[in-house]
């Protein structure tokens, strides 16, 4: 299978939000947790970028690695996903993860942070039972079960957020660098997975 | 041995007086990331 | 002249290269604008801050850092050194005491047990001092359960049933937390007095504070290593409730950056608390006979106390009455 990865496109992402709104929906995702937020760099200055930013679904993922409880998992699509039944609420993946993924449901201290939540990929939870009501309310919509990439992808007005098997939105992203002669490179990448897109 | 428990059990007290006083400070996301006058209803009711 | 000439010839000669290798991005673009000449560069912010932060548009501050590298450090911190400091100090000490206890044996009472005890600790000393000793083992053990769990009692009993005893042992570690704190500043207040190091406890240091003669220096209230013990746990339970307290208000006072170290200092300083303490229980319950009625009854041998604290024996006997304490 393919290895799905997300890439944004800086030079196209105008802060709109519209993937931020779409996860919300597609995933009935509480307040206060976010698992897509848009980040503007040098905000107000030139050369400022804005950048969609999720779960990576990062090869060799920090957060699995650290989880004292072990209860991350890796789909054959590469997604990272990890079961709400085992997490402790601990907080650690947090701490590891560079991208600032993973969301909790209570702040506070550390003993009741609640059940980890994050960026499923649009692919439901680890346990299977793809698609059923038990599923949705744990973990959100389970899209890529019916052959759907993520919808905040989907969604993306300008088509900044690319989704899908990670050499196919490579060459797409190099096609349009070459095209309109500019990009400032596939943001996080180089940490998510140790490889750029090179133009 | 008698000091023993007793410590035992208001080491247990402390501890179970801790959960509660920290619960009082415990806020859920949903109240500690809200902003005033975006919501119409009460918060943390997904669509309610 | 001849180096000008050197610089000239390989300038002449880099320039084409440099042009047949500069891809077609270095036409200038449809509209006429170049934005690369002006915009953020990832690698650059990385260079320059070691993680990228920005604008966000909700409440979570925490959601403005966009990358930080880093946390793939302090992962490789914990799946690497971290374990092997922690089996180097928690199976190394062990190890270590095992080997003393078939070197040395017990320490006995020279002469057996005699019929006369003192009142070495009081209701209140033995009292914070259980509630200290108790809670320090079952955060140790939850602590240790955070590290290396998932790779020692994991596989033994199976992911559900860990999870659920790691989450127990989680909110033990947390909540204990105020009673060993408070076991902690108990001590201080009451034992600093006694622990105040000086020439004597040189003296002790340099006789091995008779672990391995039949000698034995002289001592106080507190022996020189008693002493010892007592500012590891002043000291070091006072880091792990600065350290830990960090933790458990995350982000309160610190980023996720202060976070990280804040981790890695705690466990740490845990681990070195862990080794000490281990030399402690070992040497005032199996180690050295006589030992723990001070903390069980409070009342410790006169043979006993004559051996190892001979000066507070004779402090206590000359401040008691010549009824309560017959000459010998
Ligand atoms: C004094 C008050 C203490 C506080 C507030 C405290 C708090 C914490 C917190 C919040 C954590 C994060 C994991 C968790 O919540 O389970 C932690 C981890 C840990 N604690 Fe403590 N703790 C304290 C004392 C101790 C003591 C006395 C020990 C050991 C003797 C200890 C050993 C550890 C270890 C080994 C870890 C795991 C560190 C790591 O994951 O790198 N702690 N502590
Ligand atoms: S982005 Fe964060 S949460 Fe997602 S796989 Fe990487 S480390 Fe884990
Ligand atoms: S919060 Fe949950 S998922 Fe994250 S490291 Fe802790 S136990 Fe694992």
């Amino acid at each position: 299978m393919a290895r799905v990865k997300f890439l944004c496109d800086a030079d196209r992402c105008i802060d709109c939000n519209a993937c931020v709104t779409a996860c919300k929906n597609a995933n009935e995702v509480p307040w206060g947790i976010n698992r897509r937020r848009v980040v503007t760099i040098n905000d107000g200055k030139p050369g400022e970028r804005s950048v969609s930013m999720a779960c990576m679904h990062c090869t060799d993922a920090p957060c699995a690695a650290v989880c004292p409880v072990d209860c991350f998992f890796t789909t054959a699509d590469a997604v990272v996903l990890h079961s709400k039944d085992l997490c402790i609420g601990c907080g650690y993946c947090f701490y590891a993860c560079p991208f600032g993924a993973p969301q909790y449901p209570k702040l506070g201290n550390f003993g009741s942070r609640g059940k980890m939540d994050k960026c499923t990929y649009c692919s439901g939870g680890p346990e299977g039972a793809d698609g059923s009501a038990a599923e949705f309310a744990k973990y959100g919509a389970n899209r890529m079960a019916e052959g759907k990439l993520p919808l905040c992808a989907e969604m993306c007005s300008t088509k900044a957020l690319l989704a899908g098997d990670g050499e196919i939105i490579a060459q797409i992203y190099r096609e349009r660098v070459l095209k309109r002669g500019y990009g400032s490179g596939a943001w996080g990448w180089q940490t998510a997975y140790k490889e750029t897109v090179n133009v | 041995m008698r000091v023993f428990l007793i410590a035992v059990t208001s080491m247990i007290a402390v501890a179970v007086g801790a959960y509660y006083g920290l619960n009082l400070i415990q806020k859920p996301a949903d109240v500690a990331f809200a902003v005033s006058g975006a919501r119409l209803d009460a918060p943390g009711q997904p669509g309610g | 002249m001849f180096k000008a000439a050197l610089i000239a010839l390989l300038l002449a000669a880099a320039i084409p290269t440099a042009h047949a290798q500069a891809p077609s991005r270095q036409e200038a673009p449809a509209s006429g604008f170049n934005p690369t000449a002006t915009e953020v560069k990832e690698q650059d912010l990385l260079n320059a801050l070691s993680k990228v932060e920005g604008r966000i548009s909700i409440p979570d501050t925490r959601a403005a850092t966009l990358i930080q590298p880093a946390g793939q450090t302090w992962r490789d911190y914990r799946r690497g050194p971290l374990l092997w400091i922690t089996a180097a100090i928690v199976l190394g000490m062990m190890a270590l005491l095992t080997l003393f206890y078939l070197i040395r044996g017990r320490i006995r009472i020279e002469g057996g047990r005699g019929t006369r005890t003192v009142l070495r600790f009081g209701a209140f000393e033995r009292f914070m001092h259980w509630v200290t000793a108790a809670s320090w083992c079952v955060l140790a053990v939850s602590g240790l359960n955070i590290v290396a769990g998932s790779r020692v009692l994991l596989p033994l009993i199976g992911q559900d049933a860990f999870s659920t005893v790691s989450g127990w042992l989680k909110y033990s570690h947390n909540f204990l937390a105020f009673p060993f704190t408070s076991g902690v500043v108990l001590m201080l207040l009451v034992w600093v007095r006694h622990n105040i190091p000086n020439r004597m406890d040189l003296e002790w240091f340099r006789q091995g504070g008779g672990l391995f003669g039949h000698r034995h220096p002289h001592s106080r209230k507190f022996n020189g290593g008693q002493k010892a013990v007592f500012w590891i746990v002043v000291l070091g339970g006072g880091a792990l409730a600065a350290t830990g307290f960090t933790l458990m208000f995350p982000f309160y006072i610190t980023d996720v950056t202060g976070m990280q170290l804040a981790q890695i200092a705690h466990g740490g300083v845990s681990l070195l608390m862990i080794g000490a303490m281990l030399g402690h229980i070992y040497i005032g319950s199996v180690g050295m006979e006589g030992a723990l009625d001070a903390m069980n009854s409070g009342q410790v041998d006169r043979k006993w106390a004559a051996a190892h604290h001979d000066l507070w024996l004779a402090e206590v006997d000359a401040k008691s009455t010549p009824s309560g304490h017959p000459a010998e």
